[in-house]
């Protein structure tokens, strides 16, 4: 019995050692990636609480006057309104209040950034930023373009442009190792050119918008390349930890020599940092002034859609002389209004057009799916590809489940969503064609690629699958040169506006590049 | 408009003077939340306070068959440590949101007053921190536990200790030499000792030896989480 009760305490345990577990896996490998001493670019741009602080205060001190401390009051309050300095939040119901020990006063706390470190009305937030007036930018960047271009040609070369300076001491950020190979698509190398003009010129933003599938990574390379060679910090904030995760190989495999700082969930790394930063869309919360160039993927999405907050936060961690570049496959009309520079990416890498869906009529019963689903599905099984089902809630993912299972007893079958936490382990099986049907929710919806399925949405006219929504499904078929089409059926009771908009959207697209 | 403390669902609350802003909102928990939340009933070890799934004549659990009848002489807790419960009180005690505990009020105050049986002259004594701890926390969740009961309050106890208990084995804390200290002498005879987590009992008991070497007769204890 004894031993039963530890095991209790062992599983509590375990519950917290799990949410964190994986975070401390990336960690491991940003540590092992990182040889390198701490540079004064280890602090800078970094807005911390004061017991964050304390912690490498001394080594932040070392570096003398290379640093600049400054201190701000963390939360203030007036008679109206109380404002949180650190993620700018001042909506009231996001606010607490509690006897503080240690002040004596009954303080106010912030609720909107609390799983970053509490900030109350006693805290006080420094930030760190560095001097630079020795930036030699002009020599990298004038003869940055013609080596790229032979880079492109030749493969596997290892491309340093630390060769030109030799005689200055050589820093991170001005080295810097590129290993990309692949030829860009035409379409992929101007907008990739206009991203590299963009970061020279240090515009201060221009929103790419390339289709799902148009290769927007690969789009980036150049410029950031272009950027660290000139000394320049750059960061992409991806919505998703999910996304973060998959770029993370993606851009060591290119940027072999340099460190590059993976960010997000509740990891607490303030003693790294690298000129080129991966975090989730929130932990751009930690900086201020801090990056020349800042990349903000998938604007239209959530966390970043739609909240004003994150929006500040973002426009505050970048520099006032830097460059915020936005991508989206789904712009939103308020984004299309505000006429910021535009490179539109029509096409996809592949140059295959994008799968436009077919809408049909069906009735979803609980327990039962409608014929022309079989119908379709009769359809689907020739193709040889996987099938990827949406459906808009947990709930439906599960009776789906169940009756498919009965109905198709020789496929395998499984189901994912947002809380699941076989969730990694299920997409992975999926991926390595181990399961031939996977259900899901709208957590695939985004950045998630799968070489070959087709896609069929049950309820599309369900409210959580909106015109942004559908393209970004529509998108996740013919992903691959190799099968470049795909089945995309939504099923539902009655168009919505959003089916109709998603349709007219992808082939107004294909008709821009498929004239 | 009220919200759980936990979630921030709002409450269906009846029409009240609430609304003209003249009552005080009282916080709570709502009813999702309070499906989650897993009461601790009778039968219980009459130690420690756990729920006992059979009856038996003894009235205490496995775990305190070998109790040594120390100067603590039981604990009664309010709810079972269950997924739910520990992720709220992670988020009390580790990502230091006070007012989550506060919809627990109602619910804390009755459980202290029913286990204290009409025995008068009782006085709360909170399970100290450490100062460093303290500084970072900047609030003692034992002393907010404490004070929804509305009962007399004497923080007579100090903590000398700086590492976190939690991360340390069962050995390790039984092996732990005594943390508290006495900061001044107790103001009663009667002392019901308050923490948030009853895991294995050896808090509670240290900090009983202190109470009871300053001469408090009866010491008692109660916690949020068993
Ligand atoms: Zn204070
Ligand atoms: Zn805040
Ligand atoms: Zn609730
Ligand atoms: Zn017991």
């Amino acid at each position: 019995m004894r031993i039963t009760t530890e095991n209790n305490q062992q599983s509590d345990q375990l519950r917290e050692l799990k949410k964190e577990a994986d975070e401390r896996e990336m960690e491991k490998v940003a540590a092992s990636k990182r040889a390198r001493p701490a540079t004064g670019m280890t602090f800078s741009g970094r807005l911390l609480l004061d017991y964050e602080y304390q912690a490498v205060e001394a080594a932040i001190r070392a570096f003398g006057s290379q640093l600049t401390v400054t201190a701000e009051p963390g939360l203030t309050q007036s008679l109206w309104q109380r404002k949180c300095h650190r993620c700018g939040n001042t909506d009231s119901a996001l606010f607490g209040q509690f006897p503080c020990a240690v002040c004596e006063h009954t303080v106010a706390y912030c609720k909107y950034c609390l799983v970053f470190g509490r900030v109350t009305r006693c805290t006080t937030l420094y930030h760190i930023s560095e001097h630079h007036a020795d930036r030699p930018q002009t020599h990298a960047s004038e003869s940055g373009e013609n080596e790229a271009k032979v880079q492109v040609q030749g493969a596997n070369l290892v491309f340093s442009t630390g060769m030109q300076l030799k005689d200055t001491p050589i820093k991170q950020g001005k080295w810097v190792s590129f290993q990309f190979a692949s030829q860009l698509s035409p379409r992929q190398q101007f907008a990739s050119d206009r991203i590299v003009e963009a970061i020279q010129t240090g515009l201060p933003e221009l929103l790419v918008y390339a289709v799902c599938g148009a290769g927007k990574t690969e789009m980036l390379f150049y410029g950031i390349l272009e950027a660290l060679r000139s000394g320049k910090r750059v960061a992409l904030a991806s919505p998703r930890a999910d996304v973060v995760r998959e770029l993370y190989p993606r851009f060591t495999t290119v940027f072999t020599e340099i460190d590059v700082l993976c960010h997000y969930g509740g990891s607490n790394n303030h003693d790294q940092e690298a000129p080129l930063t991966l975090l989730t869309t929130h932990q751009l919360i930690r900086y201020k002034q801090a990056f020349d160039v800042l990349v903000i993927d998938e604007v239209d999405a959530f966390p970043f859609h739609n909240d004003p907050v994150l929006i500040q936060l973002s426009k505050r961690a970048l520099k006032t002389s830097g460059t915020m570049i936005y991508l989206t496959a789904t712009p939103r009309k308020a984004h299309l209004n505000e006429k910021l520079p535009t490179v539109f990416v029509p096409s996809r890498f592949h140059n295959h057009p994008l799968p436009v869906p077919d809408s049909r009529y069906a009735t979803f019963t609980t327990h039962h799916l409608p014929k022309r689903f079989f119908h379709d599905y009769a359809k689907h099984q020739l193709t040889q590809r996987q099938l990827l089902i949406f459906v808009p809630t947990v709930s439906v993912a599960a009776v789906v489940e169940e009756t498919l299972r009965k109905q198709l007893p020789k496929t395998t079958i499984a189901a994912v969503h947002a809380n699941d936490c076989e969730r990694i382990e299920k997409v992975t099986a999926f991926r390595l064609r181990h399961t031939d049907v996977l259900i899901t929710t709208t957590i695939l919806e985004r950045g998630v690629t799968f070489p070959s399925v087709n896609v069929f949405v049950f309820q599309a006219d369900h409210h959580v699958f909106d015109e942004a929504a559908l393209v970004q499904i529509a998108g996740r078929a013919g992903r691959s040169p190799h099968d470049p089409t795909g089945m995309v059926i939504f099923y539902h009771r009655g168009t919505t506006r959003a089916i109709k908009r998603s349709i007219r959207a992808i082939t107004a697209m294909n008709a821009r590049c498929h004239p | 408009m009220s919200r759980c403390s936990v979630c921030a669902n709002s409450l269906a609350r009846p029409i009240s003077w609430t609304y003209l802003g003249i009552d005080k909102v009282t916080p709570g928990l709502c009813q999702t939340c309070l499906d989650a939340f897993v009461r601790i009933k009778a039968p219980l070890c009459r130690h420690c306070g756990r729920g006992l799934t059979i009856e038996g004549e003894e009235k205490r659990c496995p775990d305190c068959a070998t109790w040594e009848g120390g100067p603590l002489i039981w604990n009664r807790s309010l709810a079972e440590r269950n997924p739910w419960l520990t992720e709220v009180i992670y988020r009390f005690k580790y990502r230091y949101d006070y007012e989550v505990i506060l919809g627990f009020q109602s619910l804390v105050q009755a459980a202290i007053k029913d286990c204290l049986d009409e025995q008068t002259a009782v006085v709360l004594v909170p399970v100290p921190l450490s100062q460093e701890r303290l500084h970072v926390r900047k609030f003692n969740q034992a002393l907010a536990l404490a004070e929804m009961a509305g009962l007399k309050i004497d923080q007579c106890l100090s903590r000398m200790e700086t590492e976190k208990q939690a991360k340390k084995s069962r050995q390790a804390r039984f092996a732990a030499s005594n943390p508290f200290r006495l900061a001044h002498p107790p103001a009663a005879t009667t002392v019901l000792l308050i923490d948030d987590i009853y895991t294995t009992g050896v808090t509670l008991h240290h900090a009983a030896e202190v109470l009871h070497a300053a001469g408090v007769e009866k010491i008692y204890s109660f916690t949020l989480a068993r």
